[in-house]
């Protein structure tokens, strides 16, 4: 059974390294758009040339947006793409013929292409920090804690983008508000503003909102910026945002599957 | 219709209804879906219901829109029905049970289960992990398939570069690396050229002796169907209009009979209307529509009457009865039993 599993896990990130080795576009595409936070350190750095913004020195800038940069290429999620997609046309169907849920199929391209990221994504975040001295705000200690941080951020949008595209058996209009979602995810994840520079009131909201978790949460860890009870907290909530979009997908899943149309030839 | 074994496949009064939402062209037409949906209910299966027997082969006929790939698409599981029971090898389908998914397979036409822009052996060896196949069995299924359809030197291809006929060579063999006990087949050979056509058709064949396995398949071309299943089942308007072998299917949807005739001299034409339907009339030959019933009759009269140097009675041919069907419209009258009350 094991023997098993780990067969079909190997498979599985072998068969996903092999496909997505495959788009060599992509990386162009992701080189633009990944960017993002860089350019951000960089407006950010300007603005905080002539003396720290709400607690933040030009260096703090530049060491939370690399971080941001990392975070978001680990947990790069276009699932909601390829399920409305494949919903929608029918594309769907020879996964439904496989006695084999496709969630992991996904789970495991999105993984494989977030390793690849991160082997670009690396020595250019430890160029960044080399060059702009951002190493200081940094706690080294807290690094296990950022990883699993990181996982649990994964999870989170993965599933929640998965509910969106799963959406897709009802509507033609998932892809939309998988669009909306993220962008909502930069701006109330953190990755334009540093979340703790909104207006208090925002950030209480911001609090019930799952965004805050899949970015901030692990940038923060990372820079320190998180008391004991605050980590404690901010773990709890990421779990229960987990346990909450997994049973939401897999209530999706079930009833979307009774509207399955399976449209095509 | 005997069946072979226990039956494989039990479909009683399945139905499926579709809701069709309804939409003007142009922008103002979205605006106005937007704000009121409109609907119609399609019924595209109504009340089906039979038994294959297993390592039975049956052939779905019907024209196009007729109710066939949705049927295929509720016994394999990708849709549920919205009523009546379905029961493939014990299981019901719209569950996709584990033992289930690895008993069946369904085939539909082009871009499939292949990861386009791999080998088609990435795809094998992931069904390998998928379905669980041992090393060994996988390798000598592997190497079956690959004699039986010919898949040396396309299996480390690209399946984006694979000609069509390659490719659903490797989509067939994909979809029986698991050795399914039930084949749904929708249109295995379409876009087809003849010899690969007939490579499939014999591998199907094949493949139902060596395994026994169950197969129903659809498609447009009549020797698939004819040269496979000894059973038909005619699907028009998601009604069952007809269930049994090719001959009864003759005798209810053509009841007339070719009568062939070679003549000694030149018959004209209007003394050959006398004896039935002419269908062409050329020289010394002649073709006939008689009666089922009239045949033997007409026969015996026509070697009296005339100077007939040769006489052959035959079905009227399978592409026509066919034909017919595709059509659509001309089974109504034929097959429909609630027809024959004059609804034309």
């Amino acid at each position: 059974m094991i023997a098993r599993r780990l067969r079909l896990v190997r498979t599985l990130l072998g068969t996903a390294a092999a496909e997505m080795a495959e788009y060599r576009v992509s990386v162009l595409v992701w080189i633009l758009t990944g960017t993002a936070p860089l350019i951000m350190m960089m407006i950010w750095m300007g603005l905080a040339e002539a003396g720290p913004m709400g607690g933040y020195s030009a260096t703090d800038f530049a060491a939370y947006f690399l971080i941001v940069f990392l975070v978001r290429q680990v947990t790069v999620a276009w699932v909601y793409e390829e399920l409305d997609r494949e919903i929608r046309l029918g594309e769907m169907s020879p996964r439904l013929l496989r006695p084999f849920d496709p969630y992991w199929m996904f789970a495991a391209q999105h993984l494989t292409v977030a390793g690849m990221h991160l082997t670009i994504a690396l020595p250019v975040a430890l160029l960044g920090f080399a060059v702009t001295g951002a190493i200081l705000p940094l706690r080294p200690d807290n690094l296990a804690f950022f990883a699993v941080a990181v996982a649990g951020a994964w999870v989170i949008r993965f599933n929640m983008l998965y509910c969106v595209g799963l959406l897709a058996f009802w509507t033609d209009q998932a892809a939309a508000l998988g669009n909306l979602i993220f962008t909502l995810y930069i701006v109330l994840g953190g990755a334009l503003v540093p979340l703790d520079l909104f207006p208090a009131p925002v950030q209480q909201i911001l609090a019930f909102l799952p965004f805050a978790y899949i970015l901030n949460f692990p940038v923060q860890i990372l820079l320190g910026n998180l008391p004991g009870p605050a980590l404690l907290q901010g773990f709890v909530v990421q779990i229960l945002w987990i346990l909450l979009f997994i049973g939401l997908r897999q209530l999706l899943w079930r009833r979307g599957l009774r509207q399955y149309a399976a449209v095509g030839a | 219709m005997p069946n072979t074994g226990y039956p494989m496949i039990s479909v009683k009064e399945l139905s499926k209804h579709y809701r069709v939402h309804e939409k003007a062209p142009g922008f103002v037409g979205s605006l106005k879906a937007l704000i009121r949906r409109k609907h119609h209910i399609v019924k595209a299966v109504e009340q089906i219901s039979f038994e294959i027997g297993a390592g039975e082969i049956v052939g779905f006929l019907g024209p196009n829109g007729a109710g066939k790939t949705t049927t295929l698409k509720m016994l394999s599981g990708l849709l549920h029905p919205t009523a009546g029971e379905v029961a493939v090898a014990g299981f019901t389908p719209k569950r996709r049970q584990r033992p289930f998914l690895s008993d069946i397979t369904l085939v539909m036409g082009q871009k499939q289960q292949l990861i386009w822009d791999l080998p088609a052996a990435d795809s094998f060896l992931l069904n390998q992990a998928i379905y669980d196949i041992s090393e060994s069995d996988y390798r000598r299924r592997l190497g079956e398939l690959a004699k039986m359809l010919g898949l040396d030197g396309i299996l480390h291809k690209q399946v984006r570069k694979l000609s069509l006929g390659e490719r659903m060579k490797c989509e067939l063999a994909a979809a029986l690396l698991h050795q399914p006990k039930v084949l749904f087949l929708d249109e295995p050979t379409i876009g087809l050229d003849v010899n690969m056509q007939q490579a499939v058709r014999d591998f199907i064949a094949d493949y139902n002796r060596r395994h026994g396995a169950t197969v129903v398949l659809t498609s447009h071309y009549m020797a698939d169907v004819t040269a496979l299943a000894k059973r038909i089942l005619v699907i028009d308007g998601g009604r069952l209009v007809f269930d049994g072998d090719f001959k009864s299917l003759a005798e209810r949807i053509a009841p007339q009979k070719v009568l062939k005739l070679q003549f000694r001299e030149p018959q004209p034409e209007t003394v050959l209307a006398r004896y039935g339907e002419l269908h062409g009339c050329d020289d010394l030959q002649a073709e006939l529509r008689v009666e089922r019933s009239a045949v033997t009759q007409i026969a015996a009269q026509l070697l009296n009457d005339l100077p007939v140097a040769d006489i052959a009675i035959e079905e009227v041919p399978i592409e026509e009865i066919v034909g017919q069907i595709f059509r659509g419209i001309a089974t109504e009258p034929a097959l429909r039993p609630e027809a024959a009350q004059g609804v034309s």
